[in-house]
């Protein structure tokens, strides 16, 4: 799964630690999903979601259908 | 709760634990050694620093339980990897004492044993996750 969560922290300007704090995860968790080695949950995806007021399909991408 | 709590808590019990285990050998050592201890009270004082280790385990658990989904999904990648080395280590030992009379493996080391699949599982877990990605994807090709 493809995701846009590294260029919308960017634009916040908020550092891995701090997304991670503001979702409850770990800086390491957060490094995990921007580059792709862990796919959240469903819970957390609705979560960040939520966090940057979009919907989950506009940060997480399915790869197959990335095009 | 978050990750950095639920690390403290598991690091704390980490220290707890094993300064309780090293000082409870030391003395059930000391103690079985130099004094005459009847058979029951041997028993229970080797069951002492067992004590320290189980409560570890049980730390360990919470710990994973308490921890963030994608620390405990490495974790659990590393539990699957480690389960599986201790069987083939075992097994394989087992087999070797049987028919072969390899020197007895004492049980006390299978938890060493399972401890250092498990580290290597949590350490290099990715790499068979990536292998296996790749072969679905030539699955589906």
């Amino acid at each position: 799964m493809l995701n846009s969560l590294k260029a919308l922290r960017a634009e916040k300007g908020w550092s891995q630690a701090a997304l991670g704090d503001r979702l409850d995860i770990s800086r390491q968790s957060v490094n995990a999903i921007e580059t792709g080695r862990y796919d959240p949950s469903l819970p957390l995806a609705f979560k960040i979601a939520r966090l940057f007021g979009l919907q989950i399909e506009d940060i997480f991408t399915d790869a197959e259908n990335a095009d | 709760m978050s990750p950095k709590l639920a690390k403290q808590r598991y690091c704390k019990i980490l220290f707890l634990s094993m300064a309780g285990y090293v000082l409870s050998i030391l003395a059930v050592t000391l103690l079985t050694k130099f004094m005459d201890v009847p058979f029951f009270l041997n028993v229970g004082l080797a069951i002492i620093p067992a004590l320290f280790i189980l409560w570890l385990i049980w730390g360990h658990g919470r710990w994973i339980f308490e921890t963030d989904e994608y620390e405990r999904f490495r974790q659990m990648r590393g539990v699957l990897i480690g389960v599986g080395g201790t069987l083939a280590f075992t097994s394989v030992w087992g087999l070797m004492e049987m028919l072969v009379d390899a020197p007895k493996f004492p049980a006390f080391y299978v938890l060493v044993v399972f401890c250092a699949a498990y580290s290597f599982g949590t350490c290099f877990g990715h790499l068979f996750t990536r292998k296996a990605v790749v072969m679905n994807d030539q699955d589906v090709i």
